[in-house]
């Protein structure tokens, strides 16, 4: 098990750098075909789809450090068990709030297929292929930690995140 | 839908208080809207989705690189030597320096987040190894992080001029005033603050000491002039420009200083990605949550009342300072934009209240929001960076709170501060 999720930390974060560089590059290949007074057409239009997945790849990486912005004015103040249990029942929502975006991020995947973008032959269906696999991590991230919590596992605070 | 999402905003502000993230928070809001008003549930990861499909968004994790890669080739550094050659002779004179760093790097960053996460980097630590209080430095470095997004390139600006439809040239030319502004005042909070603790002054330099300063940082120092010229003479745009400053960052770095590893890529990929994450989540859950309430009619009704209720621009003004710093305290500064620019900016025009001068206002009230606790997130930032607890921080912040209202207050209650460079040059 520690195999495979530090197999799938290492490709989060390969997929990360690499929609950034991505991101970077296309927004460069913009500015100079432009002033080379050869403009690339497609350069917004990917930049767009870049951003997405760079956000929705981020978003998942801090959710496996645990690093997403949280207010812990009750909750640091409450009796260890007491920060279990509402910890516990958090760390169950962040998990279903990850089964909603499987089953909806799979529809709507399904139904854009057959739209293609604008100026690139790929379907714009992409577009919401990582809230499928942000799904898959907020779920099993919460739905584990939940587990772990009600198993008596301490409520740590902000930033106690796996991920390297 | 108007009482419905109305109970549903007091359950949002119970979750934050409990503990839930506030990306969470939002989502668990917008999706009890939209099952319980009988709407399709999809529509909320469709709006996630959609929140950030936008090509002005796409400056935001471009900025946060941009930074992480000045300071990883150790031009932050060479800028806050030059900013302490220049005033770290003055008591308190780190704090100065700090100051007058973050008005040369706000030329060169549009977002608070980046300018925090890299400016404060070094300006803490060089602050504390010096003897000063770490949440001292840190305070300071906060306080002035969000002189960035008011100077330009600014990333707040370019949202709210496309979310507002105002031009975002003339925005840019409205923050530079108060920008400076912020920077005098905080400077002046400093000047009794270190006499009050009595803070260390560096000797006097010399000339030749100034000269080594300026000739190590000018390349870094010109960075705000090949942006601001490439984006006033067409050549990119402000949103593009942060991918110019960038690789402008890259070359100076490898070419020019030689201080950049490239071996030190990854890591600063990986952290750009996770702050990206941190702050698109709080984006993208706002997207969906704003989109809930302009269904709910709640800002088609609110504007209208709030122009009637309050009659007159300066009235509307004051309430609006008030609400803002106040929601500022419970949501990120894009997501609020996203949720709150259409209800007030048609509500302040309504009232002859020119967009410009207004879209500073909202601006700079959203960057004293992430300096406020409880979810200031430069205030989070720089408190993991001075490795200060959040409660210690958000005391520490207090007095610098005081400078950046009195700014707010001139900007609300005097035009000319915001209008006269955009009247100026650009007609």
């Amino acid at each position: 098990m520690n195999i495979v999720t530090r197999v799938a930390d290492r490709t989060l974060v390969f997929a990360c750098s690499a929609s950034l560089l991505g991101l970077l590059a296309v927004v460069m290949a913009g500015v100079v075909s432009r002033a080379l007074d050869r403009p690339v057409v497609w350069s917004d239009e990917l930049s767009r789809f870049l951003m997405v997945w760079l956000s929705f790849l981020g978003w998942t990486l801090a959710t496996r450090n645990h690093a997403h912005i949280r207010v812990g004015l009750v909750l640091d103040r409450l009796p260890p068990r007491a920060q279990r249990v509402v910890e516990a029942a958090i760390q169950a929502i962040t998990g279903s709030i990850g089964l909603a975006f499987i089953w909806y991020g799979l529809t709507l995947t399904g139904r854009n297929t057959g739209v293609q973008a604008v100026t690139m032959p790929i379907p714009a269906g992409l577009l919401y292929v990582p809230l499928i696999f942000t799904g898959v991590v907020m779920a099993l991230e919460g739905y584990v930690r939940a587990w772990r919590h009600l198993g008596g596992a301490p409520y740590l605070g902000y930033g106690d995140g796996d991920a390297p | 839908m108007t009482l419905l999402m109305s109970y549903i905003c007091a359950g949002w502000i119970v979750t934050i208080l409990i503990g839930v993230p506030l990306l969470s928070s939002m989502l668990i809001a917008s999706f009890a809207f939209v099952v319980l008003g009988g709407l399709p549930p999809e529509i909320i990861p469709q709006k996630v989705a959609r929140s950030v499909d936008s090509f002005p968004i796409v400056a935001a994790p471009l900025f946060i690189l941009m930074g992480n890669i000045m300071n990883s080739a150790g031009i932050t550094d060479r800028i806050f030597v030059f900013a302490k050659a220049v005033v770290g002779w003055l008591r308190g004179g780190l704090c100065h320096a700090n100051i007058i760093a973050s008005v040369i790097f706000a030329g060169m960053a549009g977002s608070a987040v980046a300018e925090a996460g890299a400016l404060g980097t070094i300006e803490i630590k060089a602050m504390t190894d010096d003897g000063y209080d770490p949440e001292l430095a840190a305070a300071v470095s906060a306080a002035s992080a969000t002189i960035g997004p008011i100077i330009p390139p600014s990333l707040p600006m370019v949202i709210y001029g496309v979310t507002a439809d105002v031009s975002i040239g003339r925005l840019f030319l409205a923050g530079l005033l108060p920008g400076l502004l912020m920077a005098a005042a905080l400077m002046a909070m400093v000047v009794y603050i270190a006499r009050k603790l009595d803070l260390p002054r560096t000797p006097f330099p010399t000339m030749a000491q100034v000269w080594v300063a300026l000739r190590d940082s000018f390349w870094a120092l010109m960075t705000p002039v090949v942006l601001l010229a490439g984006m006033f003479s067409g050549y990119f745009t402000p949103t593009e420009a942060a991918a110019v400053a960038t690789c402008y960052a890259l070359f100076l770095g490898i070419f020019v200083y030689k201080g950049f590893d490239l071996r030190s890529l990854p890591v600063l990929l990986r952290q750009t990605a996770e702050t990206t994450g941190v702050v698109m989540g709080l984006v993208m859950a706002a997207g969906a949550f704003g989109w809930c309430m302009s269904l709910s009619g709640i800002p088609q009704k609110l504007g209208p009342l709030l122009v009637e209720v309050l009659g007159n621009p300066i009235l509307f003004l004051l309430a609006v300072n008030i609400f803002l710093l106040a929601i500022g305290c419970f949501i990120e500064a894009l997501a609020a934009m996203l949720i709150l620019v259409p209800i007030l900016a048609p509500a302040a025009a309504a009232l002859g209240i020119d967009p410009v001068q207004f879209g500073v206002v909202f601006v700079l009230n959203l960057m004293i929001g992430t300096i406020t606790p409880p979810v200031g997130v430069v205030l989070f930032i720089t408190a993991r960076i001075a490795k200060v607890s959040f409660e210690v921080m958000s005391r520490a912040i207090l007095p610098w709170l005081v400078p950046l209202i009195f700014v707010l207050l001139v900007v609300t209650f005097w035009p000319p501060l915001t209008l006269t460079l955009p009247k100026l040059l650009m007609p």
